[in-house]
């Protein structure tokens, strides 16, 4: 029985698990080994999922945790707006295949630079849908501190874009 | 698919007909156990080990490439669980009209029963069943097989050179 | 969707005020082709969060998960018969005499071959001829 739940309801949220760890991690192997861990680890402990409200957030949550005791052990990822950073780091980049789109090249970019937390509630709430009161339960924060993480990450972002375009336009 | 099916229903009119198959002691617990978690198998076939000729032997002392190439099949079927129940269980297996024991030591820890199959003057195949603490092994060779030479054999190797063979990747079922 | 609907919609969404649902219908507006060029960088944005959604995780994740999670029996019982009644088959040969080596391949070739690298199956048989040879050893000389 607990088979079947597990095949049905938690194996398909490997995807979005994939997809938050590689935002964290930037590499594909790294990636793929945090969500097959969290998942046996969710297998161990299947007498508890009742207790879980919601599997999903515990998955995503555990994922998150994961991947920061990763980057703690890494030490690569630099912390914040300071400092230099190596944006090519997409190590076995799963992204590699898709279309390496400047403009892509851009936002990626633009996000690699932006504060841990804006950089996951971007993931949660562009990428993956979520609701608010979902991505405050994953990250740990107030719904207030979801808002401000989302308005700072899509201007963010907007902003360098258009710079971007506005760019290329003067140069043509 | 239906030609399949065609020779399981054959099969099934044969069954009661020949009876070469799966008939031996090994094989018995083969049929048992194959699809038993607990259980580790190996099996090399007679055309694996026709295979085996188009390896290098350079590294491979003499006397195991002779023994090796005297031999047509192994199979080995072993588990950690309960090993001196299926000790015995494996031995009760074992039809003392077609096989002769040949030895038999027990001490504190280890079971180890050897039987032969023999005609014709030659070991058709060689059967050992051990447990100790740690686990039960159920091991046949079958070909033409030189007990003195295979007795020597581990004194001129080192069997603990040959752990990293543990390494060795297995295909997966 | 009308231009003005969007625009407004747009202005909301930077101000994060839209709900799941109205960035569902921007979204959904900015894959279509009728985007003024004014536009084009938002679409840029909303083409890129497609585009990451659709990122997915190696063939091999699953496998390795659900091996973790249920070990697959060793051996594949449908396969293992079919071969069993092949072989029972050819032991219907009662007018020929089977050579020695056909009865050995008719008694042991119940189980599918471990191997598919003869130098695998080859260390695993030396494996097993110096277990059983110490094994020998033990119980001809028990005091050694």
């Amino acid at each position: 029985m607990s088979l079947e739940v597990f095949q049905q309801r938690i194996l398909p949220m490997k995807d979005k698990l994939y997809r938050l760890a590689l935002r964290l991690l930037l590499n594909g192997h790294d990636a793929e080994d945090v969500v097959q861990e969290v998942m046996i680890r969710l297998w161990t402990r299947r007498e508890e999922w009742g207790q879980w409200q919601s599997l999903e957030a515990y998955c995503m949550t555990a994922v998150k945790n994961s991947c920061l005791d990763r980057l703690r052990k890494r030490q690569l990822r630099p912390v914040g707006e300071d400092g230099a950073i190596d944006v090519n780091s997409h190590d076995k980049d799963p992204h590699e295949k898709m279309i390496a789109k400047e403009t892509f090249i851009q936002i990626r970019r633009c996000m690699d630079e932006l504060p841990e937390n804006q950089q996951l509630v971007i993931q949660l709430r562009e990428v993956e849908g979520f609701s608010y009161n979902e991505i405050a339960e994953v990250l740990g924060i107030s719904l207030d501190q979801v808002k401000v993480n989302l308005f700072r990450a899509r201007n963010a972002i907007k902003k360098s874009i258009i710079q971007t375009e506005s760019s290329w336009k003067e140069n043509r | 698919m239906i030609y399949k099916k065609l020779l399981v229903v054959l099969g099934l009119l044969l069954v009661g007909a020949v009876s070469q198959a799966q008939d031996d002691a090994i094989g018995k617990f083969f049929g048992k156990y194959v699809e038993d978690s607990r259980f580790s198998v190996v099996s090399v076939s007679p055309k694996m080990f026709r295979l085996l000729s188009k390896v290098s032997w350079d590294t491979i002392p003499v006397d195991i490439r002779q023994t090796v190439s005297k031999l047509q099949s192994l199979r080995i079927i072993s588990t950690e669980t309960t090993p001196y129940v299926f000790y015995k269980e494996a031995l009760a297996k074992i039809d003392m009209k077609e096989y002769e024991e040949l030895i038999t030591m027990r001490d504190k820890d280890d079971n180890i029963r050897f039987v032969i199959k023999e005609s014709g003057g030659i070991i058709h195949e060689l059967l050992m069943i051990a447990a100790d603490k740690d686990g039960f092994t159920m091991m046949s060779f079958v070909g033409d097989i030189d007990l003195d030479k295979l007795a020597r054999l581990s004194a001129s190797m080192d069997i603990k050179g040959m752990e990293n063979l543990k390494n060795a990747k297995r295909k997966n079922n | 969707m009308e231009r003005e609907q969007v625009a407004q919609l747009l202005e909301r969404y930077w101000q994060v005020e839209t709900t799941v649902e109205e960035e569902k219908m921007l979204a959904e507006y900015f894959r279509g082709t009728d985007v003024p060029s004014e536009w084009e960088p938002y679409r840029e944005i909303f083409s890129f969060y497609e585009q990451e959604h659709e990122v997915r995780p190696g063939e091999g994740l699953e496998e390795r998960i659900m091996e973790a999670v249920r070990p697959r029996p060793r051996l594949r019982g449908a396969w293992w018969s079919a071969a069993a009644v092949i072989l029972l088959l050819l032991g219907l040969e009662p007018l020929f005499r089977v050579s020695e080596e056909k009865r050995v391949e008719q008694r042991v070739a119940v189980v599918e071959d471990t191997y598919d690298d003869p130098q695998l199956a080859l260390a695993a048989v030396q494996k097993a001829l110096l277990i059983a040879s110490r094994n020998m050893n033990k119980g001809l000389h028990p005091l050694k």
